[in-house]
């Protein structure tokens, strides 16, 4: 049978400090935890430092809490624990009183940073340190040893770099339209969106042209030409910035565009920005003059920082014949779309 | 047999042309993403020596895509200084200066592919160049045939160039400032500043916008905070907004993006963000502009102010409303306990 001295107390079932801040020579708060291992009345618990530490002797800094969103999850805050009744920085022992706990149960507080322990001046490992709980006749319940570490740095300084970056993504390179084309309906294409991620912090921009101003067949050598009012030549003029309404049995071809998505944050299709009053067809039959120059077909601005999180618009062709159009299957055009962060 | 034979196939060339199968032109639609970097990219250099700088380019598709460089230009028109993106001149000889490490290129899925661009500067080069330099796939602008039309995709990296002149004239001038009205009902009170360049070289003015009530400093706006560009004989309006009031009317963001009209426009819905209270905005406000720009020599101040008023006139009413039937009810009682008192009064003395 083991000699067990009169007086003797055990270690804690569990116990541990941790320290905000490993730093050597650094102000920190800390969280003492600890699962009893004797049946006792504590009524206080004294938590001995390493030699090296500085201890505030102001009792009143030692403040303490034991919140839910202080204390590790499944421990149980320390019972009727208060601020410190003494810190003696002799001993390295700061004394909190508590109450009486129950074996098999993890409790746990932290002590402030402010104006209470210092750190080690110099990094080191395995500095012995202690917690033990005491009756209100100091009598010892649970004693356990532990140890502590400083170390030079404990903050690790992470750095990256967001670079400037514009995402223009198409859906397709092809647009189909929905049917043949026929003197008793306009005839629209299925669209083709457009998508713009940036991190410019002055907008973005969209231009089109168009190859030929028109629906062009090979075969016939005829061109289903764009409406519109405009200064100068489709080829290179400049269009009155007003839609055009295609009617059925009257020839005609317009670009639409859509505003289908304004993504959150950053820069919006707010007045005056947005799609570009000639091309924001806003029924099945309108759309504006495809150039031959590159026209803006939308803009997304604001104040600064005037970010897009993923914009689109979508772009549908529509087009209108007569009776007289000369009957053709490969009438077709080319549209060229450009996206930029704007200047 | 050999008619036969022969008739059969004018029969199949002509119905070929005629009939047409629903979706028989259907295009094979292939999708492009494309990611630049850097953004707007601004040079300077002297005449008769070269600048260069590295373009960076990435398309996120799943495969290996044929990506083509070419070189435009850009500009600014009209009031608002709208960028204008156009082909090549016959005066615009600058384009011979440019010079690219490849032109045509192999660009695997998500990798960034870097284009070196050269521009070597003749000595009779001076003040602004602006270059817009395009990536595109290759194949994309070529015609797809029956009912389909092609779309060509494209990103372009614009480029400030100035070539360093003892003449450059930086110069920028106030053309408006201006709020979008000058009564609001709640905020926000939105902004429009106007400059003009009137020199020879882009510009970039920087400043603030100072809200004052009276004499006290509600707010400060800041004015082109993204460095945004002014070009030669342009204008460009720059937007800012003040919204920190209460109540105040802000976008509606519906499932992560903002909520557009029947129109494309974003719907305005009013907040009421009790916390923000003390933020309750009303009277007149004025809102002083001061900007500057580098002249090349020192900063010059750019100055203006503005005065417009904040009248919540519906929640002016309701509170009207509300103090003139409190005002009523209380006259209405107190009118009714010196009635009753009167009658008491009257009972007692005809009892006597």
């Amino acid at each position: 049978m083991p000699f067990v001295p009169t007086g003797a107390h055990a270690g804690f079932q569990q116990a541990y400090v941790r320290l905000d801040r490993m730093k050597a020579n650094t102000a920190t708060g800390g969280l003492v935890c600890a699962k009893p291992n004797t049946v006792g009345t504590e009524a206080k618990v004294l938590v001995t430092f390493p030699s090296t530490y500085t201890l505030n002797t102001t009792a009143a800094n030692w403040t303490v809490s034991a919140g839910a969103t202080e204390i590790p999850a499944g421990s149980t805050a320390w019972p009727t624990i208060a601020t410190a009744s003494s810190a003696d920085n002799t001993t390295k022992v700061v004394t909190f009183a508590g109450g009486d706990l129950t074996v098999g149960t993890l409790y746990c507080f932290v002590f402030a940073a402010v104006n209470t322990l210092t750190t080690a001046a110099a990094a080191a490992n395995s500095q012995q340190a202690s917690v033990q709980t005491q009756t209100s006749g100091s009598a010892v319940v649970d004693s356990t040893q532990i140890a502590l570490s400083n170390v030079t740095d404990d903050t690790i300084t992470v750095t990256a770099v967001v670079p400037p970056s514009f995402i223009f993504a198409l859906s397709g390179n092809a647009d189909t339209f929905a049917g043949n084309l026929d003197p008793l309906n306009v005839v629209s294409t299925a669209g083709v969106v457009a998508t713009v991620t940036t991190n410019a912090k002055g907008g973005w921009i969209a231009w089109a042209k168009d190859s030929q101003q028109g629906l062009y067949s090979a075969n016939t050598g005829y061109t289903l030409s764009t409406v519109g009012t405009k200064t100068g030549t489709y080829a290179n003029g400049t269009p009155d910035g007003v839609t055009s309404t295609l009617v059925a049995g009257t020839e005609g071809y317009v670009l639409d565009v859509d505003a289908t998505l304004d993504a959150t944050g950053g820069c919006t299709f707010g007045s005056p920005y947005g799609i570009a009053a000639e091309y924001d067809g806003n029924t099945a039959f309108k759309g504006g003059s495809l150039m031959g120059n590159y026209q803006q077909i939308a803009s997304c601005s604001g104040t600064s920082p005037a970010t897009a999180n993923g914009d689109q618009i979508t772009l549908v062709e529509r087009a209108a014949i007569s009776g007289a159009t000369p009957a053709s299957s490969d009438y077709s055009d080319i549209i060229t779309v450009v996206g930029a962060g704007n200047f | 047999m050999k008619r036969l034979f022969l008739g059969l196939m004018v029969l199949a060339v002509v119905f070929g042309n005629v009939i047409v199968a629903p979706g028989a032109f259907a295009a094979d639609a292939k999708p492009l993403t494309l990611q630049t970097s850097p953004l707007p990219i601004s040079l300077s250099a002297d005449p008769g020596k070269s600048v260069t700088t590295d373009l960076r380019i990435k398309q996120n598709g799943g495969d290996t895509e044929k990506l083509k460089v070419s070189l435009m230009k850009f500009g600014a028109y009209g009031e608002e200084g709208k960028p204008v993106l156009t082909d090549r001149g016959p005066a615009d000889t600058y384009f011979d200066w440019v010079k690219f490490d490849k032109t045509v290129f192999d660009a695997p899925a998500n990798v960034w592919q870097t284009v070196h661009m050269t521009i070597n500067l003749p000595k009779s080069a001076a003040f602004g160049y602006y270059y817009a330099v395009v990536f595109s796939r290759v194949g994309d602008d070529v015609r797809q045939g029956g009912r389909t039309n092609s779309l060509s995709g494209a990103t372009a990296v614009l480029v400030l160039l100035e070539a360093h002149n003892p003449n450059a004239k930086r110069s920028l001038q106030l053309s408006s400032f201006a709020t979008e009205h000058r009564i609001y009902e709640f905020l926000p009170a939105k902004f429009r500043v106007k400059l003009a360049n009137t020199g020879n070289v882009h510009g970039a003015p920087q400043g603030d916008i100072f809200i004052m009530k009276g004499k006290k400093q509600i707010a400060t706006l800041s004015l082109n905070s993204g460095g945004g560009n002014i070009l030669p004989q342009s204008k460009r309006s720059f937007p800012a907004a003040w919204s920190d009031g209460f109540p105040v009317y802000d976008t509606v963001q519906e499932d992560g993006k903002t909520k557009l009209d029947k129109n494309g426009k974003p719907v305005q819905k009013l907040k009421w963000d009790w916390t923000q209270a003390n933020k309750f905005r009303f009277g007149k406000y004025t809102a002083q502009l001061f900007a500057v720009y580098d002249d090349g020599k020192h900063d010059v101040p750019i100055e203006a102010q503005v005065s417009f008023w904040v009248i919540p006139w519906r929640f002016l009413l309701v509170l009207l409303l509300v103090l003139t039937l409190v005002g009523f009810g209380v006259y209405s009682t107190v009118r009714g306990t010196v009635r009753g008192v009167s009658r008491g009064t009257r009972r007692l003395k005809g009892r006597r």
